[in-house]
């Protein structure tokens, strides 16, 4: 039986409705890793989108993100605000051995394809401020006092605290990320967030007709209860990785974010969408340099802990943090309103790493 | 798992299997064949391998792929029709035939002359990964300009070879923007419906 064949078959329990006289469905894959998705666009009539996604998990091993985005997505379509902008989870199950869930498709252009193109204007402004207030509602999300933490997501701090030969393999000293491993528990009195774990420009995508958020896509590393609201971070990073590509003679992740901090401006844009959020979140003393840290260490070791392998934006993510590690004046730069100039010893020492 | 296939080849027919001919507690045997021309003459090359779906260790009879990778252009044609009159039929759940555009239609004549079949066309984006695009479908030209818009090629090169697409597919002349096609023909009476 085809996936098609398959679909027509089971579309009244899944979509509540009538199966349509013709669909079609489009196989994409998104990225290479073993440990990737495929995804089933499937278009209905004449859309220019598609309506519905069947997102399939590659390898069966990893069924599990399946099942982390199916319960991420239910939970917040409960949520009265929220629903509007998720893709809502329809149905989860298996097919051929492979876990899939099936979820509405979203119209929308990513904000990172706008970012990298407009560059930061008073547009681009308004949509990142969205986005914020977005992510605010969303991390506020949290499950914990409905039925506990989520056991599927690996919780990277404290893996790594037990386990340092991760932090010696990867080049870094115990010492150097011991006061983020150690602090890392105490955010705000041990408050949990409902944290999307991928939330960059690529995954929020904007209405071309209204010019505002229309949803958030690519689930997968949505953790219910986490300890670390480090989405806003991820965001802040991206925003000045997509803003800075066409000016920047550099390629990569992290150069490109490097060379960044010595642009006049960049400084002040982390520190205002910083603002934004921690005025909306309600953490008592929220720090963004140590937040920015314990970030860096989530994304640099989340792939290698949870999957066993790494890619390449994890490397990227890991010069970042050797970076700001390294570099003395960059976080107390970034927490107050000093200024901050990246010498060209650092800057060259710094891209060399990267 | 496919395991003697060149590794490229096999994960793209894995996933076409899995999409289009696998069933819940299966193995599918693929018959592959790699047909190149060389010397005027078209080498053909036979591998057999078994698919699991992780859920059965039960072979089933019927449950038979041919897999054909036509690199022999035109020439190949002649083989093609020699490896599908070959075939039981009866024992087939479906082909998935890998061509370029020159030989697809001649292809699909060839398999329509049998009239056992209902066949698909996809053609493959050479751009973003593996996407598999129904050339055959009333909504080709949306489904097109969403497919080809998704891009990891954020260079000026990338972005005027995004603008030409489009173009081009608003002419009606996206047919070479693929990479390849491949034709799933599956047998009429495997199908659920008709209009599948």
């Amino acid at each position: 039986m085809s996936i098609k064949q398959y679909l027509k078959k089971n579309w009244k329990d899944f979509f509540k409705e009538e199966a349509p006289d013709d669909f079609d469905c489009v196989l994409l894959s998104s990225c290479l890793e073993e440990y990737g998705n495929d995804l089933i666009l499937i278009f209905l009539d004449r859309l220019h989108y598609p309506k519905y996604i069947m997102k399939m998990c590659r390898t069966p091993e990893y069924g599990f993100k399946i099942e982390r985005e199916y319960n991420g997505l239910l939970h917040l379509s409960k949520n009265a605000f929220l629903r509007k902008y998720i893709p809502y989870p329809y149905k989860i199950g298996t097919f051929n051995g492979s876990s899939f869930v099936i979820q509405g498709g979203i119209m929308g252009k990513s904000l990172h394809e706008i970012l990298r193109h407009k560059g930061y204007t008073s547009y681009t402004k308004k949509l990142i401020n969205q986005s914020i207030d977005l992510l605010v509602k969303i991390n506020l999300a949290n499950i914990i006092s409905e039925t506990g933490c989520d056991i599927t997501s690996v919780n990277v701090i404290d893996t790594l605290r037990k386990q340092n030969d991760f932090i010696r393999q990867a080049g870094l000293s115990y010492s150097d990320l011991e006061p983020f491993l150690e602090q890392n528990d105490e955010v705000d009195g041990g408050r949990y967030f409902f944290t999307h774990g991928d939330f960059w420009g690529a995954n929020i995508l904007i209405n071309p007709s209204s010019n505002e958020v229309s949803g958030i896509i690519d689930w997968e590393f949505s953790n219910t209860c986490s300890k670390n609201p480090m989405d806003i971070i991820w965001f802040i990073l991206n925003i000045l990785f997509a803003i800075n590509t066409k000016k920047s003679a550099y390629s990569s992740f992290s150069s490109i974010i490097i060379h960044s901090l010595s642009i006049p401006g960049s400084l002040d844009l982390i520190r205002d969408c910083f603002k934004r959020y921690a005025n909306q979140i309600g953490i008592k003393d929220l720090n963004c340099g140590k937040l920015l840290i314990c970030t860096l260490i989530e994304m640099s070791f989340r792939e290698i802990l949870t999957y066993g392998k790494s890619n390449k934006m994890d490397k990227e993510c890991l010069s970042l943090l050797r970076f700001f590690i390294a570099d003395k004046h960059i976080i107390p730069a970034v927490n107050s309103h000093e200024n901050y100039r990246l010498t060209d010893k650092n800057k060259k020492q710094a891209l060399k790493r990267g | 798992m496919i395991i003697s296939l060149h590794m490229e080849v096999s994960n793209q027919i894995q996933r076409i299997l899995s999409a289009f001919f696998l069933t819940d507690a299966q193995i599918v045997r693929v018959q592959y064949f790699n047909l190149n021309y060389k010397n005027k003459d078209v080498a053909v090359q036979e591998e057999v391998a078994l698919l699991n779906n992780h859920l059965s260790s039960t072979i089933v009879e019927s449950n038979i792929v041919v897999v054909i990778d036509n690199q022999a252009k035109r020439q190949g044609l002649k083989e093609i029709k020699k490896i599908i009159n070959k075939t039981n039929i009866d024992h087939l759940s479906g082909l998935a035939i890998f061509c370029d555009s020159v030989e697809k239609k001649s292809i699909i004549r060839l398999i329509n002359e049998l009239k056992r079949f209902k066949i698909s066309v996809f053609g493959v984006n050479p751009d973003y990964y593996f996407s598999l695009v129904p050339v055959d479908s009333k909504n080709r030209k949306n489904i097109e300009k969403y497919i080809f818009s998704l891009t990891s090629d954020s260079s000026w090169i990338g972005k005027t070879k995004k603008a030409i697409k489009r173009f081009l597919i608003s002419c009606g002349l996206s047919e070479g923007l693929y990479e390849y096609f491949v034709i799933i023909a599956v047998p009429e009476m495997k199908c659920l419906s008709s209009n599948i």
